[in-house]
């Protein structure tokens, strides 16, 4: 496939190199969207809609030049290169450049093929009909994303690559109500693939799961405040890593010093029971891709091990600013973004114990079996996440539902208090905002102890 | 364009449909230095159409970044096939306004020379450090300008468009003492160049991440809370369904069933004013081509309506307060304008109380169904006419109970930094902060 003639492409290389750049790529990209919203027993909307646009990159030295169109033309692209090239006051002779197709691993995927909105509407019908036999639910809220994004990346180097990367999304939103008492539950798996995803999936487990959720956290007590042992189970737990330290090896931050971490490689960051990679490589999950979006083929990258901070995520600039190796860790939302180190698949790896080990070894704490969101300041290492379903721990042994609860802490802190590493290792999907937009990453760990942590709460 | 947009609802009338149809382009300008290097120069341009189509009741949505002849053909022929597949939907329809509105809001020309403006990014860090030996570095600092143009046209010939632009600026400084690390984000926004605060934006941020290098722990207790105005408005952003009668509809507002019942304190009023005149940005229309109105939300502490749409007004029997939020790609929504608090009369205050500056992940940690809250929180502890910075705390608390249990400290109106939030100063009585302090 070519979305643009590849010697308009040629083109406007050229004339960037010619204006004084030291690298120039292009990025087209053709993503056809379509979402569905199922609400109140209906199928709501159906949006169906095309992204179109090319953005051109220059650097030199490092310093990066971006911009982008929406056209194609040969005369638009032109301009928008002369425009940007223009910074660098520079002229020299122009260069010939031959593209050589670059040939990758190809990620799997799901596979699923053209599904007709009728099979879907008929899935999402269902999934409503199975919540609401849940005399409590008085809502439930369905939206399914699926995006077909095609890619085409041309660099001054010759490269030319181009990958094809469908994701399907299916979020579940359930309100339950008793008496004067809310709640609501959420969760929202993802693949990278088509509808084979959703034809895999235990949606018995995922409904019960979100039940049992809705129930729990409707009679919950306001959570304890204060420090204490915390269990974190595992899937969307995987935040806490993600945004404790996964944003801090990111050399979008490290190349600014601006990471607690910048200058640790080598060093112990964190406690020697703990390992963890970042893996862009894995069948079918969220983050998955077979090539960045700098059109470097993506690898698994070990973060961590046994506390050793062993490498960074780093994309081309990353790399021209710190000599840090490139991981295929180049990533953007779309062509409105120049691409930036992004984290892909991240996890801690598994451990020897059992959850039980975990909790039993804890007393008095706080089980914290599903999580919600967070963020984080590089700069200082602070962050924060929120626990949408957690447990007192007493003695040992889980004990009451309690609500409204937030972890903060320091991420340096908190990498030296995971101190024990549970076996049961799994992922989970999610969407990580930053400076290159926001992209689908998924998160992941086994169940995992954190000896003290600050707990928010309201008791 | 609109010569392209008039030939889109042609091909929806000759379907025997109705429809609306957006369009939307911007330019925009961004840098973003680190110490003395321009790291990042990006000039943009973008546009996106889309429509909505609603044929037999039944609405179906599409867009497009591509304006060649196939996707304009793609864009009424899939909205076509999303409406054939959407339920019915009686409530759905296409405001029956006519005539044209323009709104502009370009009230200076720029003529700031881009080079002036790199100048200025590049040398910030200095400028910092001029004012600040413990100033380390500057992780985030940039600048942004951007132009927008709006049109709007529907199927009974209704059509407005809008322009307005913006000028940004930005900067979190890191402060190092003493082995201590500190940082505090703030920004500044002006319709020209000329209007942006530098010296504010460093002046406020220092004071801060200044402050905070000698910061303390709080005790784990119960305490009055002050929270800055940009605070407060991270608070009614993430609560925005309270009002939305689209939320109504969907079973999703918590104040479903509280109209004409108190859900704030009795003192305080709340109107959402898209003209008021101290705000930054100000619109006639709605994304429906309706004309904006300002409302009354909340009178002496009682909820008086909530924001609507054409769709939601007609399903509920309320009045259309001309709140429709829709962008080119998604589907009818509602959005508020300027919100405007006012109270009347304060109450003295001397008591020892929390001043809250900063929310750090109030996003995810706030549930819009229950009001329940827990985040991170840094600020000032106000104690016998000390002023004591504090951070690595956490707030917790349920913001339903939480607009009620309050008084008024002061009645002058403050804005949050964008401009779009006022209020006066409020105390907020007894939330739970968790400290490391003993």
């Amino acid at each position: 496939m070519q979305l643009v003639s590849q010697s308009a492409v040629a083109e406007v290389i050229s004339t960037g190199l010619s204006l004084g750049a030291d690298f120039v790529d292009v990025f087209i990209e053709k993503t056809h969207s379509e979402n569905l919203s199922f609400k109140n027993s209906k199928m709501s909307d159906i949006q169906s809609g095309i992204q179109y646009g090319i953005g051109i990159r220059l650097i030199k030295g490092d310093q990066v030049i971006y911009g982008y169109t929406n056209s194609d033309q040969k005369e638009e692209l032109l301009r928008v290169t002369t425009l940007l090239g223009q910074r660098f006051k520079e002229q020299r002779n122009s260069a010939t450049i031959n593209f050589e197709t670059l040939s990758y691993p190809q990620v799997g995927l799901l596979s699923g093929g053209v599904v007709p909105l009728e099979q879907k509407i008929s899935h999402m019908r269902f999934l409503d009909e199975a919540f609401r036999k849940d005399k409590l639910v008085t809502q439930v809220v369905l939206d399914f994303i699926n995006k077909d994004q095609q890619v085409e990346i041309y660099n001054s180097e010759g490269l030319y690559a181009y990958e094809r990367r469908p994701y399907i999304r299916l979020t579940n939103n359930i309100i339950l109500q008793d008496g004067n008492l809310q709640t609501s539950a959420y969760s929202a798996p993802g693949a990278r693939g088509g509808w084979d995803f959703i034809e895999k999936m235990d949606h018995q487990k995922n409904i019960d799961d979100l039940l049992r959720q809705g129930h729990t956290t409707l009679y919950a007590k306001p959570c304890p405040a204060g420090s204490m042992p915390v269990v974190i189970d595992n899937g969307f737990g995987g935040v806490i890593f993600h945004e404790a330290c996964g944003h801090l090896l990111e050399t979008t931050s490290v190349e600014k010093k601006a990471s607690v971490f910048w200058d640790k490689k080598g060093e112990m960051i964190a406690h020697p029971n703990l390992s963890a990679s970042d893996d862009g490589t894995l069948d079918s999950e969220w983050g998955s891709l077979s090539i960045d979006d700098e059109g470097m083929p993506t690898q698994k990258t070990k973060l961590i091990e046994n506390g050793v901070l062993k490498n960074f995520l780093c994309d081309r600039v990353g790399h021209l600013k710190t000599g840090h190796p490139r991981t295929g860790s180049g990533r953007r939302q779309s062509y409105k973004f120049a691409p930036a180190s992004r984290m892909r698949n991240t996890f801690i790896e598994a451990g020897p114990y059992s959850r039980e080990e975990l909790i039993g070894s804890i007393g008095n704490g706080l089980y914290a079996k599903k999580m919600g969101g967070g963020s984080v300041n590089p700069a200082t290492g602070e962050f924060n996440f929120s626990v949408l379903e957690a447990y007192l721990v007493k003695d040992g042994k889980i004990g009451e539902a309690v609500k409204g609860a937030t972890l903060i802490g320091r991420g340096e802190d908190i990498m030296t208090k995971i101190s024990m590493v549970g076996s049961d290792l799994s992922l989970m999907a999610g969407i990580c905002g930053s400076v290159s937009g926001m992209i689908p990453t998924t998160v992941g760990q086994p169940p995992l102890k954190v000896d003290e942590i600050l707990v928010g709460g309201r008791a | 364009m609109r010569d392209l947009l008039e030939k889109t609802l042609e091909e929806v009338r000759k379907e025997k449909a109705s429809g609306d149809i957006i369009f939307q382009s911007s330019k925009s300008l961004k840098l973003s230095a680190f110490g003395k290097e321009l790291t990042e120069y990006k000039v943009s341009g973008s546009q996106l159409l889309g429509l909505r189509l609603i044929k037999n009741n039944k609405v179906g949505l599409a867009y497009t970044e591509s304006l060649d002849r196939d996707s304009l053909n793609y864009l009424v022929k899939t909205a076509l096939q999303n409406a054939e597949a959407s339920s019915e939907n009686e409530y759905e329809f296409v405001s029956f306004n006519e005539g044209e509105v323009h709104d502009e809001e370009l009230s200076h020309q720029d003529e700031v020379d881009v080079e002036i403006k790199v100048k200025k990014v590049t040398s910030l860090l200095e400028d910092f450090k001029k004012r600040d030996s413990r100033v380390e570095s500057l992780p985030y600092n940039g600048y942004v300008e951007n132009e927008n143009f709006n049109m709007y046209l529907n199927t009974h010939n209704r059509f407005t468009s809008r322009k307005d632009q913006f000028f940004q600026t930005w900067a979190m400084p890191l402060l190092i003492d003493d082995g201590k690390k500190s940082t505090y984000y703030d920004y500044s926004i002006a319709s020209g160049y000329q209007g942006l605060e530098w010296d504010r934006l460093m002046d406020e941020t220092l004071a801060v991440a200044g402050a905070m290098l000698k910061s303390t722990h709080l005790k784990t207790s119960k305490y009055h809370v002050e929270f800055s105005a940009n605070c407060l408005n991270s608070f009614f952003q993430k609560f925005s369904s309270l009002f939305s009668a689209k939320a109504v509809v969907n079973k999703m507002n918590a104040w479903e069933k509280l109209l004409e019942k108190k859900v704030m304190h009795e003192s305080l009023t709340l109107v959402d004013d898209s003209f008021f005149k101290e705000a930054f940005s100000h619109y006639r229309c709605d994304s429906e081509g309706n004309d904006h109105k300002k409302v009354s939300l909340v009178e002496d502490g009682i909820l008086k309506t909530f924001l609507h749409n054409s769709s939601t007004a007609k399903q509920l029997g309320h009045s259309n307060t001309h709140h429709a939020l829709r962008g080119p790609g998604s589907s009818l929504g509602i959005g508020r304008t300027n919100f405007i608090i006012t109270g009347k009369e304060t109450h003295h205050f001397d008591e020892t109380y929390v001043e809250i500056i900063q929310l750090d992940g109030l996003f995810s940690g706030a549930n819009e169904v229950t009001g329940d809250f827990s985040c991170g929180v840094k600020g000032f502890l106000h104690k016998e006419g000390e002023k004591i910075p504090f951070a690595d705390a956490t707030l917790s608390g349920n913001f339903f109970e939480m607009l009620k249990n309050l008084s008024v400290r002061d009645l002058k109106l403050q804005a949050d930094t964008g401009m779009s939030l006022f209020t006066p100063k409020l105390i907020f009585h007894d939330l739970s902060i968790a400290g490391q302090g003993a």
